[in-house]
């Protein structure tokens, strides 16, 4: 241990009298580093705790009833009693719904995100309030009978200034008294990863929370998103297959309820639906596998640096082994040395990944759900962290120690100093390291060209819809007291008002923004068709206005789009895409046909274009417009096409609104073009990191081939003294060095591009609209790295070619 | 102390064998101070190497103290030398970045001895040697003379019974150069056995005994009775 502490002394000795080597050196891991601890605090505040504030995770799972994973169909009330009364998987099943809430009363109007959640919901999860209680069993039986909520900890901060006197208080969500009960944990926001949440009601107040219907006693109205505590010793296959039987067993029950694709699926918290993890779980080990190799190349270019500094200490190592210093010894002080340049490293790059953490938050473009990444580096950040340094520490150390410390040091004690007979095996070594360092720039540069490319093909992609151009902004009538009947009258009236404002070209309501994170879909029945057995007759749809067409510039392929006057008292219309028509009514004119949907049958009145509605990479599917007078929204979007920038729109369309109600807030202002880019997250992710690590690998890979030709070129001298001698010319020597930079720069091409063909494959989930062998990526980067790696020889090419014979020779 | 029998050194290259030492048959009994002398070339310092096992890679037998080093591993050679062998060199060849007394505690350190004991050891050679004024000064501080002494006090600091010293004085001038053969003859009388290497008669002198090497042979003073 004394010793241990001597190497460290000595270590740091050393590496103060060489500032720069340990500048560069403690840089570059530092962006290694940091790359990998950026990544990871992401993964750990997604993926590895899903739920802040809700230990052992790993027992929780997420269902869906029928869906996919992203089109997931959540599970009816009457659904979910029967499988958490019957299943003996679950130690405990809760159910819950997001919704936005208006609140009043005390203090300025708000909207915010609440949760409708049974009443079990705060025991399962295991949060308990930090004032005041949870929901008690009775607040789970009597619809309207449990008019209570639990307050987040910012909201009881925010709107309550942390009055400790909150509990019992009276709050009005959406026009309707609440009791305060209890506030919630700071650290817990709610149940999906990456949503913030800031009210909890129970259940049973659905109707004075959401619009419409009573939903509690309708099996078919699919709105409850179930999540699962696994009981003791039950593992997740288990729980599948009870979840299997049991909903078996409620379709035979109530077959008309449950057309359709009814099969539960069991997700873990890390993958689950509805919620960021969806997306994350995709895309951050392949970031996170990427920034592996970023680090890898650090770590050859520290190794190469250390190699060529052991060059100026075989003296001092020779010295060590002469006065009984054993190999191991030696390699342990080298190690310790690299060790604690890693962890200066370390400690730089937490630095860098507190800075850069809050990132990728800053990549999700606005959206109408409270999204609220909130990446911390925690203590996990900080191990993990640490254990990266140590290893890489090792990593880079190991070689160059057991180089350095393998010596005869007789020998090297009797040269001159400054001498460096021996540098041949090192200069092999380097080489070999400098031929690693661009195979794997290469891949790096490669994934990077891929995922540029990508991303720019996601932002010239045609959806379908023309996003220019399109203010959007939003509002809510049943909270602020809507009946449904006033609400239509304030959607007509709003619109007639819309159509007249300056610069306004279009406008239209609709209750959705395609490419978001939101879908809505309804089990329908297209007239005459005969669905396959368990073919699923879920339908995406979107409820939308009359000019919703015009406004989003969709092809109208035949019929009319929706007008004021399809209401709730004349014909029950719609409008489906061509894919909807060609898979249910193939070689029939679809005009005038029936679709059963709601009870109700509606009439197709117009034909629309295909375009994307979820993805920009789904094959084109069935969708459905139903007309919002019809078929009523309170929550509205508005799209306003206009002239010049929508967001100068903004005041003119507040302002429309508040001449019909002053006191109505308009939220979620933007536009489609921003809203939109949600569909590009990933690819713009991929894009701007594995882009950044690309070039760090560039200016890493023409540092280092600078370093080992400089390096091998001083070494040469007096060969090349030799051979100017004998008569050699410049343009020789200059050849002499570029030919061997040259040899190392094809060999770690080739050995890079036979890695990438390999590796990019792992990369086709994320790519949008291109290969992952795309050749023109291929040949680009590689024509790229070469005439980087070509002008980093060029240097000391130069220097060789001045060398001057004489000096040389009388040097060596 | 020391006995060698058909010792020998070869350098493989593609142009063939390069003899470095041939059939080297030597005795050296414990006290005796030996001198070693020679052209450039004749294979004097890859002696020493052999002796101070800082080389592994030879040929023949070696008996040291009635350990058979031609059968020892390296490990074992390694504990051999920090227990028997200091070795002062004509370039000093102390640790620049190291003060004095650092220079000196670190071939104990090798010896994990610990740190108090250490302690001790490094302050009683200091003032051995004259040197406590220099004990917080670096090698560029000192003077090539003063270094070598504290070269010499490293070599002795473990208490080795055989001090290997490759031209001790080569880089000093006359009077320090007495000054460490002084040093280097008074450590003999004390009981420490030394070899050194010279081109300078005078200081061969100080030893009992000289040897000749010449093209890697021996060509005088194997034995106090003559060349073998």
């Amino acid at each position: 241990m004394e010793t241990l502490l001597q190497d460290l002394r000595y270590s740091f000795r050393v590496l103060r009298k060489s500032p720069s080597f340990a500048a560069i050196a403690v840089l570059t891991l530092a962006l290694g580093i940091g790359a990998n601890s950026t990544i990871f605090s992401w993964i750990n505040s997604t993926l590895l705790n899903p739920i802040p504030g809700v230990r052992h995770t790993s027992d929780f799972v997420v269902m869906t009833e029928g869906g996919t994973a992203r089109s997931p169909i959540p599970f009816s009330y009457l659904d979910y009693m029967d499988l958490r009364n019957r299943t003996r998987s679950f130690s405990g099943l809760i159910a819950y719904d997001i919704n936005p809430m208006n609140l009043t009363g005390t203090g300025k109007p708000e909207r915010v995100w609440g949760t409708l959640a049974s009443a079990n919901y705060f025991d399962v999860l295991g949060i308990h309030p930090i004032l005041g209680r949870g929901f008690l069993p009775v607040e789970d039986q009597k619809p309207g009978g449990a008019p209570v909520v639990v307050i987040s900890y910012r909201l009881w901060q925010i709107r309550f200034g942390g009055d400790p006197s909150v509990i019992g208080r009276t709050l009005r969500i959406d026009q309707h008294p609440f009791t305060i009960i209890g506030v919630a944990p700071a650290v817990f926001q709610g149940t999906q990863t990456g949503m913030r949440t800031e009210l909890w009601v129970p259940l049973m107040m659905q109707q004075q929370i959401v619009s419409g219907t009573d939903r509690l006693p309708l099996r078919s109205e699919t709105w409850l998103m179930l999540l699962g505590q696994l009981a003791p010793g039950v593992t997740r296959g288990q729980a599948q297959a009870e979840m299997d039987l049991l909903m078996n067993q409620i379709v035979e029950q109530f077959p008309d309820s449950h057309l359709g694709n009814n099969a539960v699926t069991l997700y873990p918290l890390w993958r689950a639906p509805f919620s960021a993890n969806t997306y994350m779980y995709v895309l951050l080990p392949v970031l996170m596998a990427i920034a592996g190799v970023v680090l890898l190349l650090a770590c050859a270019n520290v190794a190469n640096l250390m190699l060529v500094r052991s060059v100026s200490r075989r003296r001092e190592i020779a010295i060590r082994l002469s006065i009984g210093a054993s190999r191991w010894r030696l390699v342990r002080q080298l190690l310790i040395e690299s060790v604690v340049l890693s962890s200066a490293g370390g400690i730089l790059a937490m630095f860098i990944t507190a800075w850069t953490t809050g990132m990728l938050g800053q990549f999700i473009p606005p959206t109408n759900i409270p999204i609220a990444l909130d990446f911390q580096v925690d203590r996990a950040v900080f191990f993990v962290t640490f254990a990266i340094s140590i290893l890489s520490g090792v990593i880079f150390g190991i070689l160059p120690a057991l180089r350095a410390s393998d010596m005869a040091p007789v020998t090297v004690l009797k040269e001159d100093a400054g001498s460096a007979a021996g540098g041949l095996h090192r200069a092999r070594l380097s080489s070999a390291l400098v031929v690693t360092q661009i195979s794997l720039s290469l891949f790096l540069l490669v994934s990077a060209g891929l995922f540029i490319r990508s991303f720019r093909q996601a932002q010239r992609f045609n959806a379908g819809f023309n996003p220019d151009h399109v203010l959007l902004a939003s509002y809510s009538l049943f909270p602020a007291g809507y009946t449904e009947a006033r609400g239509l009258e304030f959607h007509r009236q709003l619109l007639a008002k819309l159509e007249t404002l300056p610069g306004v070209q279009s406008v239209a309501l609709a209750s959705w923004v395609p490419l978001g994170y939101v879908s809505d879909s309804l089990p329908a029945s297209p007239e005459g068709y005969v669905p396959q057995p368990h073919e699923s007759m879920e339908i995406a749809e979107a409820t939308v206005g009359p000019n919703y067409l015009r406004t989003m510039q969709i092809p109208l392929i035949a019929g009319r789009e929706f007008t004021v006057n399809d209401t709730g008292t004349s014909q029950p219309v719609a409008i489906v895409n061509q894919k909807f028509a060609d898979r249910y009514w193939p070689h029939q004119e679809p005009l005038g046909k029936r679709i059963y949907a709601y009870g109700v049958w509606f009439t197709v009145v117009g034909i629309a274009h295909n375009s994307n509605y979820y993805s920009l990479s789904e094959v084109p599917q069935p969708f459905l417009y139903l007309p919002i007078f019809q078929d009523y929204y309170s929550t509205t979007i508005i799209h306003a096409r206009v002239l010049g920038d929508p967001l100068a729109y903004t005041t003119a369309v507040e302002k429309a609104i508040h001449t019909l109600d002053a006191d109505l807030p308009v939220y979620d202002e933007s536009t489609l073009k921003l809203r939109v880019q949600v569909a590009s997250t990933g690819q713009r992710i991929a894009g701007t990191f594995v882009g950044a690590f690309g070039l760090l690998a560039l200016i890493l890979a023409a540092v280092g081939i600078y370093g080992v030709i400089a390096y091998t070129t001083r070494q040469r001298s007096h060969e090349i003294g030799i051979r100017m001698a004998l008569g050699a010319q410049q343009s020789d020597v200059f050849r002499l060095v570029l030919g061997q930079g040259l040899r190392m720069i094809l060999a770690g091409l080739a050995i890079g591009l036979a890695l990438s063909f390999v590796l990019t494959r792992f990369l086709r989930n994320i790519l949008f609209g291109v290969g992952a062998t795309d050749a023109l990526t291929f040949v680009g980067v590689a024509m790229l790295l070469c005439v980087v790696a070509l002008l980093a020889c060029y240097i000391p090419a130069r220097r060789a070619m001045r060398v001057d014979p004489m000096v040389a020779l009388r040097y060596e | 102390m020391i006995k060698l029998r058909d010792v020998e050194k070869v350098y493989e290259s593609g142009a063939g064998k390069t003899w470095v030492l041939r059939r080297i048959n030597l005795d050296i009994a414990d006290g005796d101070f030996i001198t070693i002398m020679g052209p450039s070339g004749a294979g004097k310092s890859t002696l020493m190497g052999i002796i101070g096992m800082l080389d592994g890679a030879w040929k023949g037998e070696y008996h040291l103290l009635e350990n058979a080093v031609h059968k020892l591993d390296n490990r074992r050679r390694v504990e051999l030398h920090k227990k028997y062998i200091g070795f002062v060199f004509q370039q000093y060849h102390l640790l620049d970045n190291l003060t004095v007394a650092e220079n000196l505690d670190l071939p104990l350190s090798y010896r994990d001895i610990k740190k108090a004991e250490r302690e001790g050891m490094v302050a009683d050679i200091l003032d051995r040697f004259q040197i406590v004024g220099k004990k917080a000064l670096f090698p560029n501080q000192l003077s090539g003379g003063q270094q070598q002494l504290v070269a010499v006090a490293r070599a002795v600091i473990g208490k080795p019974k055989l001090i290997l010293a490759d031209e001790p004085t080569g880089s000093l001038h006359s009077s320090q150069g007495k000054m460490i053969m002084d040093l280097l003859k008074k450590l003999n009388q004390d009981g420490t056995t030394i070899i050194q290497v010279t081109h300078n008669d005078a200081w061969a002198a100080y030893g009992n005994r000289i040897i000749q090497l010449a093209d890697g042979w021996i060509v005088d003073g194997a034995s106090k009775a003559g060349a073998v």
